[in-house]
């Protein structure tokens, strides 16, 4: 963002056009927010299209056809025309105030995440020293965001699905956070443009395939806390459809539903962003030397064709034994990660 | 007036105007949702002060936990208890008593403090603080989570003994 700033004011000057200097900074900031919110949609807009085609071919049919010609590709924008021109209902009984807020922290938690991801070494809107805290926090924001949802409904599935977010927020929010301490040990930094940098070398530098293997463990640990935490299958209890309708969203419609869906689309690009910058060499190649943008968006690209995959394979999880993979397994195995790792640390 | 003072005064109104709501809003769940603004302002008042790890430890602890359990327990009562609690007067004047003495004691804290001014502070402080908390103030860091494993432990226990009256 930084370098966004230093390069306005030459293009600006060039087009013409006066700004006052002091403005040049809260330009740039926009200008920033504005692109990570158009990449956030379009993106959810592919991934929405990426599920229906595999969801399609994992249970033996074609998936979308029709739209655009072919492979369906228009699919997605042809559902968001839709859910653009629907009407939003607001229940009469609803909070109306509360209703009507609770897409915008959902949307903001995720968009707010995305500043700190490497995209690769240039490309990103901003290095923070604390990345990897910052991207954790601003997340929680979102699971607010869905209990109010809930919450405001009235509506007793919706309060239902609101009550079960809170649960599973509260037991893999620990786990998640408590993953990234073995990898903040080895790059002895919480900036993620660092910890990147810290993996260069080829793929047998990238954090996973570090031994005695404390990382690839909370690897693992990390990505089914990211499932849990976006409430994917076979995490999917906050909106169980088979039991809840649609759970926390069930009384949302039109524009505001379609909050929660690029959401959760984008959480999913989040979480599989942040695992590949931390786990998996973010921007660095295979082989030693090779550096670009595509290989990590490649990375992220497969993890996320990875929680596609798990979404369509495995049945649903009951909800005292998510709560119980939580503490009882998640919790100590990734407690042992952290203590082995910062041993390993001392000892080398 | 600088970009910097602009937001300071933006921030402190959120701050204080989310305070003032919860004062003088009836619903409870509308009420954690002004704690939420007023919590949101003190977090940015952190990042305006350079102090970014604090203010994503205000935003991971206090929304995504405090504000989160509050919730939680609110919603285990209906949307449409708590308006209207017919309150009486004893309880009025004691808890009026209560907040009259603490706004004392914090004002006159906050005059007898001397504030250190004028100084930016460092450019990455999760290092600094970490540090602290292990060489300086360890002491009160490890009352700190003795005080919370004892709650862990004594509400585990709790639980237990209610389990085994039911059965």
């Amino acid at each position: 963002m930084n370098e966004l700033a230093n390069f306005l004011p030459t293009v600006l000057s060039r087009s013409g056009l006066t700004v006052p200097s002091a403005l040049i900074p809260v330009l740039a900031m926009f200008l920033c927010a504005s692109i990570m919110a158009a990449f956030m949609g379009l993106s959810a807009a592919v991934l929405v299209w990426a599920e229906r085609k595999l969801a399609g071919h994992f249970q033996c049919r074609l998936g979308p056809v029709y739209v655009g010609g072919k492979f369906g590709w228009l699919q997605s924008i042809a559902d968001g025309i839709k859910l653009l021109l629907k009407e939003d209902i607001i229940p009469d009984q609803a909070d109306r105030p509360l209703f009507r807020l609770a897409p915008y922290p959902v949307v903001i938690g995720v968009l707010l995440a995305f500043i700190a991801v490497p995209f690769s070494e240039k490309l990103m809107v901003t290095d923070f020293n604390i990345g990897v805290f910052f991207i954790l926090a601003v997340l929680t924001v979102e699971v607010f965001g869905v209990i109010l949802a809930g919450w405001a409904s009235n509506n007793k599935w919706a309060l239902l699905g609101a009550m079960r977010a809170a649960v599973q927020m509260v037991s893999y929010e620990i786990p998640m956070g408590l993953a990234i301490l073995p990898v903040v040990v080895m790059a002895q930094s919480l900036s993620l443009k660092t910890i990147v940098a810290a993996q260069s070398g080829g793929a047998l530098h990238w954090f996973v395939f570090q031994p005695p293997f404390f990382m690839a463990v909370s690897f693992l640990i990390f990505f089914i806390a990211g499932l849990a935490s976006l409430k994917r299958a076979p995490f999917d209890l906050p909106e169980a459809e088979s039991e809840l309708t649609a759970g926390f969203h069930t009384e949302y419609s039109g524009m505001r539903f379609s909050f929660f869906f690029m959401a959760e689309y984008a959480g999913m690009l989040l979480v599989s962003a942040v695992a590949s910058a931390l786990y998996l060499g973010g921007w660095h190649g295979i082989l030693p030397g090779q550096e670009s943008v595509w290989w990590f968006l490649a990375k992220t690209g497969f993890l996320i064709f990875v929680m596609i995959w798990i979404r369509w394979t495995l049945p649903r999880l009951r909800i005292d034994q998510i709560v119980y993979v939580g503490w009882k397994v998640l919790t100590p195995f990734v407690l042992a990660c952290v203590v082995g790792q910062s041993l390993w640390a001392t000892l080398r | 007036m600088g970009v910097e003072k602009i937001a300071f005064y933006i921030l402190s109104a959120l701050t204080l105007g989310g305070g003032v709501a919860i004062l003088f809003s009836v619903r409870l769940m509308r009420s954690v949702v002004y704690l939420l603004v007023s919590l949101f302002g003190v977090a940015g008042l952190f990042i305006l002060m350079g102090a970014d790890f604090l203010a994503a430890l205000q935003v991971l602890i206090y929304v995504g936990g405090i504000t989160v359990l509050l919730v939680f327990g609110l919603m285990l009562t209906g949307p449409s208890q708590f308006q209207n609690q017919e309150e009486n007067r004893l309880k009025a004047i004691t808890s009026g008593v209560c907040s009259v003495a603490i706004a004392i004691v914090l004002l006159l804290i906050v005059r007898k403090t001397q504030w250190p001014t004028g100084g930016v502070a460092a450019s990455e402080t999760a290092g600094g603080i970490g540090r602290l908390l292990l060489t300086q103030n360890v002491f009160a860091f490890e009352i700190a989570s003795v005080l919370l494993l004892v709650v862990l432990v004594g509400v585990a226990l709790f639980m237990r003994l209610a389990r085994s009256n039911r059965s």
